[in-house]
């Protein structure tokens, strides 16, 4: 049996005149996807077709094998958490929680076991019975992420999730993605911490523009990039020295000089070579306090691809 | 050196005092308000009576032109208390409507975005700050109230010279503090609709509405428990009393003018208590 | 008020918040001011650290104890510190109706400018944080980022000493956050302006200040110097390396040191005083093994938080910490 996927096939999405996505073309296995583009690229357009809250001008959906044009069918499996503090007013934590489970059509004690059991995940249960509007920011962040699991999906499509989360409930929150992406489900977030990106994604979909730039791990993406060099980041005492000897080997394109004449920023066209290279003059007495890939990371490759400033 | 970094520095000067600062909210506001046409408008229109009542007393001070005149219509425009009491409903009038326009957008926009904290995190109190808001809006009242009627006052005297001034200063007097506190009840419910409703046009109904709510309630009440008190919560009629104490004309039927004043203090209190609420840095949920 | 004042300085400081007490009896001091340096105010959510801006900035009274800012007491005479002080508040602050430059300009005349320089600095400041095109444009029609820039434009047009910033990037995408986090740092480095940033993003804050405070549940668990920190983390390293690295472990003796494989050629090893990188390269050249990275850890201030809320943490070298143990 083939792996479920994402599939989406030439989709494209218009409002009126204003652009949604053009012409998307995506295939996501199972685990942690990271959507990483620009405000207004078209992160939550994509989010709201995964999850049927609006249907494709053109092209089709599938999501693990459901489409979305089906949503009783689709948002059984599916949690889906929006980056909006959207949580009613008069609900508490659990009750709000529980209506959304009632809704899915479980009875009432059903409900209640699993609304509970989503709190405990979150580590809510202190504030469960307590008014949302009376939560900090972190806590409504979490009660709607409680809400997106309660029914155990297997698809979860989550806008921004760790935001306004403080770095504990963060890494209790990305420990909880892993575990469901270890246990085959899809779990699609979106984010602007690029260097979390980094840490917890399977695959990256870089979007801008309302296109896909690229898609895939962030190495083969990068492997892909051949028109980029590698950099390299070196702390050294010697700069000057370190640099001359560098300038001599052939796969070094350019170096570039720290202000503080301690480090350089060194391009190279085969990873290799350079590696070697850096053992020579290391051995040689030239002191070396670091090496760092410089663009290995998800920063680096939106910075090619998508541009900064 | 020829060759200027011109970037942001920080500022280092000396700093403005604290009337300075004060006035910097009322001389924002002032022009946002005048920027709205209709305010404008009406503003211009409520003009005309004064101008009016100016022609009015040129003719009962030259009484060559008064020969030709119906004898109703000469005693109609004597400059007496009542001459000034009729200008006062008239331009009290145009001031509800030009406060209903001009209240909502003082203060609803501040709160709309939870801009309070910028402003209290700087050099200004809330006390100052409603202050400001108050200010502008009787400010821009009295252009169409009190400073006019002084103007009519002191042509008035002009013309009917030191003698009539001398009988009849209390006219004065009692015209501007009247129009006061009917500009600082005005001015007060403008702000309060304005700090509790976000949408202008709500905002403006509502300030309208609350004269009119308050005047049917009076009349209810009146008319259900067969009292004559009930009037006293109806700020217009309150003020009214008020007013013909001060100009010396027969009062209405009814409490006192000095029942009135209280009820009108109390008035004035209530809502600066539920302004006061509204004007918070941090809002606590418990 | 002298170079040795602090920033922020606090005695037994307690504070109510409705029936519950927040913060418990907090004392410490942060900061030099005049020298341009930026303090982090990191911890979980519930911790206490809007309550404690809050109460530094006058919004909140102490119900106990005492709170300075710049050496003014926050609780009586905030009147003449709030000229001095700017503050970007986490949640959406703006007014729709007025156009960027009346809104920082009108601010900056709040807080004492004179009437020209408040035009001059307020149009210096909107170009200076990127709004530059669009400072003729009413706020209401901004993105978020933009309104982000203007939120701090208005916290520092009138060139206070102390900027009071509360999680500054905030849904900036990432092009946003670095040009946010670098006017952070142009302001301490070249304005001379003190920042005290409150966020949820160690990374954040380890990039922009030099100083960090760590609170839990209503008090300091931690105050440290990320300088000191940075300068002392020398005898950690974290090495990747591509070849077979199979033997790896069992060669650090030789070199006196001692480490642990994370899998795919990552290594974490600790080098025992006296020791040299250089000892790391020979040790690597002669196990054929090329370097991919070479560094000494990074990951200060996830370690030092993880640590002072109690948590698990184990650094090759030191015997694990078991919970509850510090």
């Amino acid at each position: 049996m083939i792996a479920p996927a994402v599939i989406f096939n030439e989709v494209s999405k218009f409002y009126g005149e204003v652009l949604g996505v053009n012409r998307v073309t995506l295939n996501i296995p199972p685990g942690i996807t990271s959507l990483v583009g620009p405000n207004g690229s078209g992160k939550t357009t994509l989010m709201n077709l995964m999850t049927g809250l609006i249907h494709p001008d053109h092209g089709h959906i599938l999501m693990r094998g459901i489409s979305p044009r089906d949503p009783e069918a689709l948002m059984r499996i599916t949690g889906y958490a929006t980056q909006y503090d959207t949580a009613p007013r008069w609900a508490t934590g659990f009750s709000f929680i529980t209506t959304g489970l009632l809704l899915f059509g479980y009875g009432r004690a059903e409900a209640e076991e699993k609304a509970w059991k989503a709190l405990e995940r979150l580590s809510l249960t202190d504030a469960a019975n307590r008014k949302v509007a009376g939560y900090s920011k972190g806590m409504r962040q979490r009660v709607r992420l409680a809400q997106a699991i309660a029914h155990d999906p297997e698809l979860l499509v989550l806008d921004e999730p760790l935001n306004g989360l403080d770095p504990l409930v963060r890494a209790e929150t990305i420990a909880m993605f892993r575990t469901w992406a270890s246990e085959g489900k899809h779990v699609i977030i979106s984010s602007h911490v690029l260097q979390e990106v980094d840490l917890i994604s399977d695959q990256v979909v870089l979007i801008a523009n309302g296109m896909i730039i690229a898609e895939g791990t962030i190495r083969t993406v990068r492997e892909e990039i051949q028109e980029h060099p590698s950099q390299y980041l070196i702390r050294c005492r010697d700069a000057s020295d370190v640099a001359s000897r560098l300038f001599s080997e052939d796969h070094v394109s350019e170096i570039r000089l720290n202000d503080d004449r301690m480090g350089l920023l060194v391009m190279t066209r085969d990873r290799e070579q350079f590696a070697r290279a850096l053992g020579r003059i290391a051995l040689d007495g030239h002191r070396i306090d670091g090496v760092v890939p410089a663009d290995e990371n998800v920063d680096a490759l939106y910075e090619y691809l998508i541009g900064g400033e | 050196m020829a060759v200027y970094k011109r970037g942001y520095r920080r500022y280092t000067g000396p700093l403005t005092g604290r009337w300075t600062r004060f006035l910097v909210l009322p001389r924002y506001a002032w022009r946002r308000i005048y920027q709205q046409r209709l305010v404008l408008l009406l503003t211009m229109v409520a003009f005309v009576w004064p101008i009016l009542c100016a022609g009015f007393i040129y003719l009962t001070n030259h009484v060559e032109l008064l020969q030709g005149l119906d004898r109703e219509f000469r005693e109609f425009i004597q400059v007496d208390g009542r001459f000034f009491s009729i200008f006062m409903y008239v331009q009290a009038g145009f001031a509800v409507f030009l406060a209903a326009l001009a209240g909502p957008g003082l203060i609803a926009p501040d709160l709309a975005n939870n801009a309070l904290p910028l402003y209290f995190s700087r050099p200004l109190t809330r006390w100052s700050y409603a202050l400001a808001r108050l200010l502008v809006l009787v400010g821009m009242l009295s252009v169409v109230t009190w400073i006019p009627g002084l103007i009519l006052f002191w042509l008035q005297v002009g013309l009917a010279g030191g003698e009539w001034f001398q009988a009849n200063w209390t006219l004065g007097a009692g015209m501007v503090a009247g129009f006061l506190v009917w500009l600082l009840i005005l001015s007060l419910v403008a702000m309060a609709s304005s700090a509790y409703v976000k949408w202008r046009v709500v905002a403006a109904a509502v300030s309208l509405a609350f004269f009119f709510i308050l005047s049917g309630v009076a009349e209810m009440i009146d008319n259900v428990l067969r009292v004559r008190w009930g009037h006293i919560i109806d700020p217009a009629w309150a003020v009214n009393q008020v007013w013909r104490a001060l100009l010396g004309v027969t009062p209405v039927e009814g409490p006192g003018a000095v029942a009135s004043a209280w009820a009108l203090a109390a008035m004035v209190l209530l809502l600066v208590v539920v302004i006061e609420r509204k004007l918070r840095p941090v809002e606590v949920v418990s | 008020m002298s170079s040795t004042t602090p920033v922020v300085e606090l005695e037994n400081l307690k504070v109510r918040l409705g029936r519950r007490e927040i913060l418990h009896g907090i004392t410490c001091r942060l900061g030099v001011s005049g020298t341009g340096k930026a303090v982090g105010l990191l911890g979980p959510n519930g911790a206490g650290k809007s309550t404690l801006i809050l109460t530094l900035l006058g919004f909140l009274r102490p119900s106990a104890g005492r709170a300075r800012i710049l050496g003014f007491d926050c609780a009586r005479s905030m009147g003449d510190a709030r000229s001095r002080i700017g503050y970007m508040p986490e949640n959406d602050a703006f007014i729709g109706d007025m156009t960027a430059v009346a809104f920082v300009r009108q601010m900056a005349e709040l807080s004492g400018l004179p009437p020209e320089a408040a035009l001059e600095k307020a149009h210096q400041v909107l170009f200076h944080v990127g709004l530059g095109e669009a400072r003729y444009r009413e706020l209401r029609t901004y993105s978020l980022g933009m309104k982000q820039m203007a939120k701090l434009a208005q916290a520092i047009v009138h060139g206070p000493e102390l900027v009071v910033l509360d999680e500054p990037t905030n849904g900036l995408d990432p092009a946003a956050r670095r040009r946010m986090l670098k006017l952070i740092t142009e302001m301490k480095s070249e304005q001379g302006m003190n920042v005290l940033v409150c966020s949820h993003l160690l990374r954040d804050i380890e990039q922009v200040c030099d100083e960090a405070v760590i609170m839990k549940e209503g008090a300091i668990v931690h105050h440290c110097d990320l300088e000191e920190e940075r300068r002392s983390n020398r005898s950690f390293v974290e090495l990747e390396v591509t070849g077979d690295d199979g033997n790896l472990r069992a060669a650090l003796p030789e070199i006196g040191a001692e480490g642990v494989s994370e899998g795919f050629g990552r290594w974490r090893i600790v080098l025992p005083p006296g020791v040299e990188v250089d000892a790391i390269w020979g040790l690597v050249g002669r196990q054929k093994l090329l370097v991919r990275k070479l560094t000494h850890r990074r990951d200060t201030l996830e370690e030092i938080f993880l640590k002072a809320m109690g948590h698990l943490a184990h650094t090759p070298g030191e015997a694990s910490l078991e919970v509850g143990q510090l």
